[in-house]
Order: structure tokens, then sequence, then C-alpha cells
């Protein structure tokens, strides 16, 4: 695919490179890649693919920007709020290059549209926030026979690796199995610092466009562990799961399944924060309550430092992750009424008190977000 | 003393260290101590029946101990347990 002289203008700098040239970039300009997810890390991704004049670049999410988004989301922006992510994703890429072709797939990403999807692509990018997608993203490019450049973060720590199953090992020899539903928090529960997607997204770029050139050593066969804190790169050696049961030898999974089943959890990291119809109360509904005669207890199961940005007068914290040890402070026949940020964690505590004996237990719906939403609108939502 | 080392999301079960010294032999020697000395830790790295969750790695210094002698691998004075679970956000 030869270059107009527009291009080799534009791409001087890449042609300079001898590892690069002029074939290089022609090959930059044949390829295709897709970014699954639009987000922390596909923002960084999608930029520096634009921009290195990749020909091809597809990008699948369902959601719209909102205002959390953009601390870390960079292909976004103030006035694209309330838009779908790929619609103003590709306006972005389009605008820092309208010479590539920019596909967007406006929906989740499923076991009914994945290997569709993703068959078109030379190179998948795993930038998804939840493990359902995470393993459905390795399947379709085990199955496909696709490089999939997996970057993963929270807080300050990242991971990044190629799993290409034709030469190394991928994601499920790895982590065979997900980790029990909410173990593992997800940066909607527990934050993650902003420039963090913008290190490990910068690195998948630069492993997807280093295996469409063909040069140097990629990261297949290795699991690049980053800590932002302390500002360390360590590397360790990952190699093929005789036992993995999608690119093993004696591989028992040849279809794509449930993902959703599978993990145990949403193919997505928004919180829905209910716990159930039987366990919810609203806020108007607890604000009425507390008005009331014998007023519920409130139980804030947030982290101490989060009771800075808003707090519920009266409240009694104790975070989740110290409640089971705790469980003696309560009164088990005293109605309680549990909150958190946004009802994520409350509904595991309230799975917890309930699996301790606890009966008079309910879920504040959407957490102390819907409380300033809905009741006090002087508290700031986060 | 060896170390074992674990990435932030873990370290708030380890009184926000990071990295602990532990004494042990082998692997599972140091997890044991792990535990003994900071048991919140115990169901992020054992499920109910005591074995190492599936979404947990091991490593000593590079190797993952599943191609190694798994929990039996020995460690040294110098070297460094690495505990690697899986991580979504994105």
């Amino acid at each position: 695919m030869e270059l107009t002289k527009e291009e080799i203008l534009r791409y001087s700098r890449h042609l300079l490179i001898p590892e690069v040239g002029l074939h290089g970039q022609e090959k930059l300009k044949a390829a295709s890649v897709l970014v699954i997810g639009t987000g922390g890390l596909g923002s960084p991704v999608s930029l520096y693919l634009a921009a290195a004049g990749i020909g091809r670049i597809g990008l699948v999410d369902y959601d719209t920007v909102d205002e959390t988004n953009l601390q870390r989301q960079i292909v976004h922006g103030t006035a694209t709020v309330g838009r779908l992510k790929v619609e103003s994703a590709k306006a972005r890429l389009l605008d820092l290059n309208p010479g590539i072709q920019v596909d967007t797939y406006n929906q989740p990403f499923t076991s009914a549209n994945a290997l569709a999807i993703a068959k078109n692509y030379d190179v998948l990018i795993d930038g998804t926030d939840n493990f359902p997608t995470r393993y459905l993203s390795n399947d379709v490019a085990v199955f496909l026979g696709k490089p999939n450049v997996y970057g993963s973060i929270f807080r300050f720590d990242g991971q990044a690796s190629v799993f290409d199953a034709r030469t190394g090992p991928c994601y499920r020899c790895l982590f065979p199995e997900p980790p029990p539903p909410g173990m593992v928090p997800t940066c909607a529960e527990g934050g993650v610092l902003g420039i963090l997607p913008g290190t490990i997204g910068t690195i998948q770029a630069t492993e997807a466009i280093k295996l469409i050139l063909g040069i140097g050593d990629s990261l297949v066969g290795r699991l690049l562990l980053y800590n932002a804190l302390d500002m360390s790169f360590d590397f360790v050696n990952l190699k093929k799961n005789p036992k993995c049961r999608v690119c093993g030898p004696n591989a028992d999974i040849r279809e794509l399944i449930d993902y959703e089943e599978f993990c145990g959890v949403p193919g997505h990291d928004h919180e829905t924060g209910s716990a159930g119809a039987d366990w919810d109360i609203t806020a108007p509904e607890l604000a009425s309550r507390l008005m009331g005669k014998n007023p519920p207890l409130l139980l804030d199961v947030r982290e101490p430092h989060e009771l800075q940005i808003s707090a519920i007068a009266g409240a009694l914290n104790i975070p989740l992750g110290t409640l089971a040890a705790r469980l003696s402070e309560l009164d088990s026949a005293r109605e309680m009424v549990l909150f958190c940020k946004a009802g994520t964690r409350s509904t595991r505590a309230l799975e917890l008190l309930v699996s301790a004996g606890f009966k008079r237990v309910k879920n504040l719906q959407g957490g102390i977000n819907a409380w300033a939403r809905d009741v006090d609108t002087g508290l700031p939502v986060y | 003393m060896p170390t074992l080392r674990v990435p932030s999301q873990l370290k708030y079960y380890l009184d926000n260290q990071t990295d602990v010294a532990l004494t042990g032999e082998t692997v599972g020697d140091i997890l044991r101590e792990l535990v003994d000395q900071y048991p919140k830790i115990q169901s992020h790295i054992f499920d109910d029946k005591g074995q190492v969750r599936r979404h947990i790695n091991l490593f000593v210094n590079k190797e993952n101990i599943r191609d190694l002698k798994g929990l039996g691998t020995p460690v040294g004075e110098h070297d460094i347990v690495k505990v690697v679970p899986s991580v979504t956000g994105g």
C-alpha cells in the first residue's frame, strides 16, 4: 500500500527510523487493529495508533462519555460528555489523522458478535474493564489465531503482555479462572491514578506497532508488572500452560461460552447499586425513615478517606474489608441500612451480614451518590 | 531473608506494605508465615479448601512456581516471591 506525498510528509519522523522506513509505514497503513474498550486504556492506544497511521482502527464500546471518565480517558473531552464513546473517539481520531479509517461498534462485545467483529482485524487490543470481556477477548484471539495485546490497571499498578497462543501463552494460561465475584475491585469501586492507563495503554500501542512492523522483542511470553508509586518496571516469564482449556493440547473449550456466567459478574464495571428489590431502600424512603420513630442505624462501609468527600451524619463507618472481623460491634436486633459510594460494596456487606444471621438489613440503592442526587443535593457526587 | 512482594491491591492486608521479609525454605513455608503474621490476607490468596486461588500466580524471581516445584519450590535468602493476581481495570 503506497504512501501519498502528504503521508510521506506526515510520517517523516517514522520514515527516518531504519527499523520503520517507507516499507514499515506502508505496513502500518495496510494494518487493522481492533481496540476493545474506548476507556482508560483504549484512549491512549487509539490516539497513538491513529497518529502512527494504522490504516483501519475498530472501536468497540457501548457506553457514553461522563464526567468521571475525563480524569484519564483522554480521547474524549468535556464537549463530548453525553455522546457515545465510539463516536466521541472517532471524531478525535479523525481530527488527529483524517487519512485513516475508523470503524465503530456501538454495542457490547459479546459471544454473539465478537468473532464476526474481530475476524476483520490483524491485532486485537484488550482495553476492557471487566473479567467477562477479558476472557472473551482472549478466547476470540485464540480461536481466530490473532495476537491479543493485553493491559490492565488498578490504582497505581499495571500489567501488560502480548498473548498469542500460536507462539506463546494466552490469558487463560496465566489466569485459568477469574477471581470470586467481588474479590478484585474494579476502578469504579477502588479508583485508579489517571495517568496509569496512559502508561500501560501506550505500552500496548507500542507492542501493536512492533507486531505489525515485525521488529523488536515483543511481550509474548513475558508479563510486565508496573508500579507507579515505586516507579518500577518488573518482568516475569510466562509459559504455555499444558492444562490450558482453550490453547492447551487437551483443550476442551472450543467455542465461545457465556462469560458473564463463567465469571459470575456482569460484562461492565458500572455499579448497579442494587441488592435486589427485597433488600433495597431508596434515598427518599431512607430520608423519610430517618425522620420517623425508630430510625434505622446507618452503616457506611466505605474507606475512611471517602468520608472526606461526602458523609451522612450519624452513620457508623466500618469499611467492607474489616466488616467480617467487626460483626460483634453490631446489634443484629437493630434495623440497619448499609451504604457505600454507589451500592456495590454495600451489597456485598449486606450479603456478609445476612450470611452471618442478620435479618433486619437494607441496602441504600445507588449509595451515597443517590442520597446526594435525591435528598441532600449539597453533597457532591463522585 | 526472602522477600514476598504484592501489588498495591493486596498491600492493605499487609499493613500497607508491598514487600515483607519472611523466613522459610519453600514458597509454601513463606506463605504459611505470611498468613500467620497477616491473617487478613488469607482469603485473598487461599480458597476455602486451602488451595491457592486460581486467579493468583506465584513467581520466584522471574519464574512461575507452576513451572518449578509448585509450593515446594525452594526459596533462597535473596529470592523474591511475587504474588501476581488478575487485575480487571481498563
